[in-house]
């Protein structure tokens, strides 16, 4: 008797259950940001109500995915990616065309440059979800100007000998910083850059670079000869006094890092050069997600008036938002990122000289 | 019985992983596109920086980890309890002991804040600082303090085995100072049975990547830590590097380990060769409890650092103390733990379980068959590198990665790497044990099952409790083939941590730390509950 007591019940609560049981989607996204986690988890409880779990598979790289996926073991259903890591995937051939699919697609901000990733056609490949904007970081008093250019940039450099430094190319913080002093450094002909690098003479273009990299590297952070290993480490030099200043992707970073704790009150932003080199990330869903469907439902939410209206809360995660709604709200003047061609060459070049 | 278990474990826990990693290694170099060439075998060799740090790295980190702790070591036999003190160090994980040890005394450490608020020299972080953020002597340190308490560890088990205070009074009664007996008697016994440590801990500063990537130069870096880099990195010309280079170090590898093997033989020759000379002023009693005395404190150091850390509201240099303490960050992270405390518990304790279990059984067939030289088979997924080790796990289990059995593969991965660890801490203490107490113990009337019941298993007790501790933090430890294999189902303590520390929030990342270090904390802890009685001197 108590034993049919005991399996009715458990039957009972499965019934129960069932209707529960949500869509599970996998989002693979980098795990490095609490403000980014925490935006996530606010995501997942709205999702939930909508009868999709959310579960964000925190990684340190996103590589890491991007790797697993071109091997074919993957079971992510949503990743969050851009530049080499689309590149990567894109010449596998390992992504859905997801860009017609998505209805919120219409009410994408149309001066955002979305078609193009690092110079990369997207091909509706990946839908954009923020946008980054290459900016510095600095305590107050080192630079005088809104815009840095190289030159007041080796200045600082002399004046507080050990106390500058930028991420280690290939990280990309690093390599927009040499796109930059390259911009900055040939304010006359920047259409030049849009173009592959092989069919102009980028040897020529690249001298004053370098030379004036051979003249700024004694003088930086251990004289040149270690770089921080990525922007995170180096808010942290700059939260702790090493370093004067430090280099982001998200143009509220000034504010929202202070809000957190994680930098001094009173740092100011800058872009190096005129204009701040803009790119997006976006999202993607791998051809063999198990749950393409589910995960567009994400999708079409992540770019929601709401979702994308909380991420650019400057007291939250402060990321800009893609949609129509924040037109004209471009918070640094924009300028295109360099042809894709460039990425890799810079990088090449950098290694070849300074590691 | 024996015979067939250790079949069985040869087979699921050595062939199938070790096989199927080299496999995809072989595959992967005579890939016409991406695999090996002279090319790229020529410029990484032109390019020998990276390989010169490893090698320094590899050599000096051992060696000086190897007779720091046999300097120290004869304080464990004067107070036993001094073991205790090596749990708390043993259980912080090395990344976060890294943190820790830069939060401490790096250019802007507390050591620093604190000469600055007494004497206010340094306005900003020091220039030119011996300890900075970023350098070869960074990592060395960090490796040497990690490998240093697994050592004492490993001496202390072994210590329990040898009748070590008869030779001490023999030796002194020939006229051998108390230290000279030790280095002249005990030491070349200790070093033998330490072969097998000591080429974890040889392979370990070889291949361990998180830590310079963390701390290390990284123009260029060590060779391991560039073939992770050029694993990731998605042209040709880095995926011909990232296979080449995991030939080199394989190769490095085994050059080590056959110095290694001849390492107490050097011993020999060198310093007992010598004449007994008076003790240099720092071979004394006195300077080595010292040298516990700062272990222990920067041990303690370390974890307070983390503790202030996660509970930090903000912290920034010059201040001493947080501007203010909240629990808040805790809070907000409690709810979401469950999941990943709960894997790691179950990951590590089933791994570790099964990992001691299969090494007792190769043990015991060592023994059956008389053979107490190390099967180095058993060791070689430790130098494989993971990412390759890894790829090839999934292509052999390719399909069953999506059908709900990823929990349990990630365990068997565990298994994988649990299993040398235990093998590694037994194997001097099992295959030295002294044959005699089985004779006697059947001369008695027992049966050669119930001696091994009644008298080798009890005696081994401590060996084997410190095997299963050992390989449970190093199943806490593990992080790509939990991620890649799990598939994202099985989130644990130190994926999370691993991820969430890469945007280099230290705050968030020490609560993480944190998390981590405590699980392999209760069992060290308890490990070292376990009767510290030496059974060797009853004989």
């Amino acid at each position: 008797m108590r034993f049919t007591a005991a399996i009715s019940l458990l039957l009972v609560t499965l019934f129960a259950a069932l209707p529960l049981k949500a869509e599970v989607v996998n989002f693979y996204a980098w795990g490095g940001s609490p403000e980014v986690n925490s935006y996530l988890r606010w995501a997942q409880r709205e999702l939930q109500e909508q009868g999709i779990q959310l579960r964000h598979n925190k990684v340190a790289d996103a590589s890491e995915v991007v790797k697993q996926i071109i091997d074919g073991h993957s079971n992510a259903d949503i990743i969050w990616i851009n530049g080499e890591n689309f590149h990567a995937l894109k010449e596998a051939d390992a992504l859905r065309s997801i860009a017609g699919e998505i209805k919120a697609m219409n009410n994408i901000n149309p001066e955002l440059n979305w078609q193009t990733d690092f110079g990369e056609p997207v091909d509706g490949l990946e839908v954009p979800w923020g946008v980054g904007q290459f900016n510095l970081i600095s305590r107050p008093g080192l630079f005088a100007q809104k815009a840095v250019t190289a030159e007041s940039l080796l200045n600082a450099a002399r004046e507080n000998k050990g106390r500058i430094s930028y991420p280690k190319p290939p990280e990309f913080h690093g390599t927009t910083l040499l796109k930059s002093l390259l911009l900055s450094l040939h304010p006359q002909q920047r259409s030049v850059f849009q173009r592959p690098v092989d069919s102009v003479n980028a040897n020529e273009l690249t001298e004053p670079l370098w030379s004036y990299l051979d003249q700024l590297h004694p003088l930086l952070w251990q004289q040149g000869e270690n770089f921080p290993s990525s922007a995170g480490e180096q808010i942290s030099y700059l939260a702790n006094g090493q370093l004067l200043m430090a280099v982001s992707f998200n143009p509220n970073d000034y504010k929202t890092l202070v809000n957190q704790g994680r930098l001094p009150a009173g740092v100011k932003r800058h872009t190096l050069s005129d204009k701040a080199i803009t790119n997006n990330h976006y999202l993607a869903v791998p051809s063999s997600s198990n749950n393409p469907e589910t995960a567009k439902a994400v999708i079409e939410f992540l770019l929601s008036e709401k979702a994308q209206q909380r991420k650019a809360d400057s007291n939250r995660w402060g990321d800009p938002s893609v949609l129509k709604s924040a037109q004209g709200s471009s918070l640094l003047e924009p300028t295109d990122d360099l042809h894709a061609s460039w990425q890799e060459y810079l990088e090449r070049e950098w290694s070849a000289r300074y590691q | 019985m024996v015979r067939t278990l250790s079949i069985i474990v040869w087979l699921l826990l050595i062939i199938l992983p070790v096989g199927s990693g080299v496999l995809f290694l072989l595959v992967t170099s005579f890939d016409p596109e991406t695999g090996v060439n002279l090319v790229a075998l020529t410029e990484l060799f032109a390019d020998y920086d990276s390989i010169a740090s490893s090698l320094i790295l590899a050599v000096a980190a051992p060696l000086i980890a190897c007779y720091l702790a046999l300097w120290m070591a004869p304080a464990l036999l004067k107070h036993t309890r001094l073991q205790q003190l090596l749990s708390p160090l043993l259980s912080i994980p090395h990344v976060a002991f890294a943190v820790g040890l830069m939060l401490l005394m790096s250019p802007s450490g507390w050591l620093i804040r604190l000469t600055e608020s007494v004497s206010g020299i340094f306005p900003a972080p020091p220039a030119g600082w011996p300890l900075p953020e970023k350098s070869l002597v960074t990592v060395m340190m960090v490796l040497v303090l990690k490998e240093l308490p697994f050592l004492l560890l490993m001496i202390s088990a072994q210590l329990k085995q040898l009748p070590v205070n008869s030779w001490m009074t023999q030796a002194q009664s020939y006229g051998y100072s108390e230290r000279q007996a030790w280095w002249r008697i005990v030491t070349p016994e200790l070093l033998r049975r330490l072969t097998l440590p000591m080429a974890a801990v040889i392979i370990y500063s070889l291949s361990v990547v998180d830590i310079p990537l963390l701390v290390g130069s990284n123009t260029p870096g060590v060779l391991a830590q560039r073939v992770y880099e050029w694993s990731f990195q998605f042209s040709a010309g880095s995926q011909v590097k990232a296979i080449t280079g995991a030939w080199v170090l394989l190769a490095m590898a085994l050059i080590l380990l056959l110095i290694n093997a001849r390492h107490y033989a050097f011993y020999r020759r060198f310093v007992l060769g010598k004449k007994v000379t008076q003790p240099v002023k720092l071979n004394t009693d006195k300077a080595s409890r010292y040298t516990w005395i700062l272990l222990g404190v920067l041990s303690l150091g370390v974890i307070v650092v983390l503790v202030l850390q996660s509970l930090a509201s903000h912290w920034f240099y010059p201040n001493l103390w947080p501007a203010e303490l909240t629990l808040e960050r805790w809070q907000s992270e409690w709810a979401y733990l469950t999941e990943p405390t709960l894997n790691s518990l179950w990951l590590a304790l089933l791994s570790a379980l099964v990992g001691t279990l299969a090494a007792i059984v190769l043990l015991q067939r060592q023994r059956q068959k008389a053979a107490a030289s190390f099967y180095w088979p058993v060791l070689v997924a430790l130098f494989i590198p993971q990412v390759p080790l890894v790829l090839g796990w999934q292509r052999l289990v390719g399909g069953q990665l999506n059908s709900g059995w990823q929990p349990w593969w990630v365990f068997w991965s565990h298994a994988v790497y649990t299993l040398p660890y235990a093998y590694l801490v037994l194997h001097g203490a099992y295959t030295r044990f002294n044959e005699q107490w089985l004779t006697r113990a059947q001369s008695l009337g027992y049966s050669a099952r119930a001696a091994w019941w009644r008298i080798m298993l009890p005696m081994l007790k401590q060996p084997i409790a410190v095997a299963f501790a050992v390989a449970f933090s190093v199943s806490i430890a593990q992080y790509l083939p939990t991620q890649w294999l799990g598939q994202g189902l099985t989130p644990t303590l130190t994926t999370e941590a691993v991820s969430v520390a890469s945007g280099g929030d230290w705050r968030i990342g020490s609560l993480y730390a944190l998390l981590q270090m405590l699980l392999p904390l209760v069992v060290f802890i308890a490990v070292g509950l376990i009767g510290t009685k030496s059974y060797a001197e009853h004989s």
